[in-house]
């Protein structure tokens, strides 16, 4: 065994020390063209636990609640549910906001690829005419939903407030959002193909 | 892979170090025309049938959520016999991709119904676009629906970059019961739809323009699951189906020189969709001379994109390939413009 090991160690050292990497010059590497690109694997998830704004409260009543706490579970569920990310945009100087809320969840993806490709055939014809470089990206074949969900909305102010509370408590009880509609998704969606990007003219 | 990522990372934060942003005045801004990105897709196919989506937050008179569950979401090649084979589809041609760009006033174009290209939105002004593939005139243009020459030769896409989709919608209206709205849509194309954004300073807000085409050649509309209980047959299926062929859709929404589409939320939380009167008032409030509001009327009558919903043929229990059912003939609105319409929420 100890033998062994003393004929290994020698080999690992000998053909560490043969591959010295070789700075390339910029001549050379200006010659390589549309290889490799990016291929990425992942899991993104987004206030999965809740955000850093509010706590879950115990109840699903917001007078209950507390200044920093916030439930977003959905209408007539009697489970207090953590609340995602917000996102509010005015269209009008003095007006209401457009609001995205609780958007969490978690997307995972295997493959989406990112690489850039000349195209001058194909496409019924098109290609040939067009020969130009795009972008490429390429999307992955399935993404996999966890719980990932978002409410569409409209609101009078930008950051969410607990009408069911006072001014002294933390509340606002002149605040009014108004939930138009909310998405969840769950499960594996199939996504294939590629988009193509290149500049308009 | 970490190693990747902080590299990414890096990148992402070095950059804005170097490149400083510098606030564009609204001349500069008018200067930049059609710059943006173009994007086709190429062998695109979706499809959420093995996933769970549910729409919440829409209530009943008690207050209680109704969840509408979502399936047989689907997005492919024509041919795809209502989902059942799924092939994956070219969608914006290279020539004629879809895009998102800066444009100044002076330089979008709208296809007029009588075929002449026009300016809609107001000069000296940023705009930035979203628009599918672009409608084209003369010998390269492709019929909008095949077969039916009402719906025009002036869409891009052709005959094989044609997608098909479906949905279908379970409301959960009351325990014990489900109301399904299955939709299949053949051969749809949106050429020529487009979202304009801009800011207007008169009225401190918002404004656009959006125009949406949809041309299919056939739309169903069926009332029940494909193979459950009486829904099994083509007979079965055919007796709860709403069959609308060769069905076009132009909705113009705004004109932006005199009627913009404003987006808003009013300051109590309700959203407002409104296209003012186009002559009454100037933005800013002021009156306007009769012969000021002759010359707009003018203007707006002749150029402002006008609203046509064309169905072939409406059809109910008959899908085609069995007799019976209904043959409601050809139903169409055609030429509508709209002189004032707002639209809010109320919260019930």
């Amino acid at each position: 065994m100890i033998y062994k090991a003393l004929v290994i160690v020698p080999l690992v050292f000998a053909t560490t020390l043969h591959a010295e990497m070789q700075a390339l010059d910029d001549a050379t590497l200006s010659q390589f063209n549309g290889r490799g690109g990016v291929y990425l694997s992942g899991e993104l998830s987004i206030n999965k636990e809740g955000g850093v704004l509010w706590d879950t409260p115990a109840t699903n009543n917001p007078a209950t609640w507390s200044a920093n706490q916030r439930s977003c579970s959905a209408v007539g569920s009697t489970v207090p549910g953590d609340c995602g990310l917000r996102v509010a945009v005015r269209a009008e100087e003095s007006g209401g906001w457009y609001v995205l809320d609780n958007i969490k969840g978690i997307f995972s993806f295997e493959g989406l690829t990112l690489r850039t490709r000349m195209i001058n055939s194909g496409f019924g014809g098109d290609g040939a005419v067009f020969n130009q470089d795009v972008l490429e990206f390429g999307l992955p074949n399935e993404i996999v939903f966890k719980d990932a969900n978002f409410t569409f909305g409209v609101s009078n102010q930008g950051g969410w407030r607990n009408k069911a509370l006072s001014v002294a408590q933390g509340g606002d009880p002149s605040y009014q959002q108004t939930n138009i509609f909310s998405i969840t998704i769950d499960g594996t969606t199939r996504v294939q193909g590629n988009v193509l990007v290149f500049p308009s003219n | 892979m970490k190693g990747l990522y902080s590299l990414l990372y890096g990148a992402l934060i070095v950059f804005p170090v170097q490149a400083k942003m510098l606030e564009m005045n609204d001349q500069q801004l008018a200067g930049v025309n059609g710059q943006g990105i173009a994007f086709s897709l190429e062998g695109i196919l979706l499809d959420a049938s093995e996933s769970s989506i549910f729409i919440n937050d829409i209530t009943n008179a008690a207050g209680e959520n109704i969840p509408i569950s979502v399936h047989e979401f689907y997005l492919a090649s024509t041919g795809s016999n209502k989902g059942s084979n799924l092939q994956p589809v070219n969608l914006g041609r290279l020539s004629n991709p879809f895009k998102l760009q800066f444009g100044n006033g002076e330089d979008l174009l709208t296809l007029r119904d009588d075929g002449v290209w026009v300016q809609t939105t107001p000069d000296e002004v940023a705009i930035l676009e979203l628009k599918f593939p672009e409608r084209l005139t003369g010998v390269m243009g492709q019929p909008c629906i095949a077969g039916f020459a009402a719906a025009g030769t002036n869409c891009s896409s052709r005959l094989g970059e044609r997608l098909d989709a479906g949905i279908r919608f379970d409301f959960q209206v009351a325990a014990g019961r489900t109301d399904i709205l299955n939709i299949d849509i053949v051969e749809l194309i949106m050429d020529g739809s487009y979202l304009r954004l801009w800011g207007d300073e008169a009225r401190d807000q918002l404004v656009g323009e959006a125009r949406t085409n949809i041309f299919a050649k056939r739309i169903d509309l069926m009332s029940c699951i494909p193979g459950s209980l009486n829904c099994a047959s083509d007979q079965e299926q055919a007796d709860r189906t709403l069959s609308l062929s060769d069905t076009y859709f132009n909705i113009a929404l705004g004109y932006g020189k005199s009627q913009p589409l404003l987006f808003d939320v009013t300051s109590d939380g309700q959203f407002v969709i409104e296209l003012p009167n186009p002559v009454s008032r100037a933005a800013n409030g002021s009156a306007r001379s009769a012969a000021e509001r002759n010359a707009i009327a003018n203007d707006f009558y002749t150029n402002a994109p006008e609203t046509n919903i064309v169905i072939g043929n409406l059809r109910s229990g008959n899908n085609g390939i069995v007799s019976g059912g209904y043959n409601y003939g050809r139903n169409s609105i055609e030429g509508m413009s709209i002189n004032y319409l707002k639209a809010t929420s109320r919260d019930l």
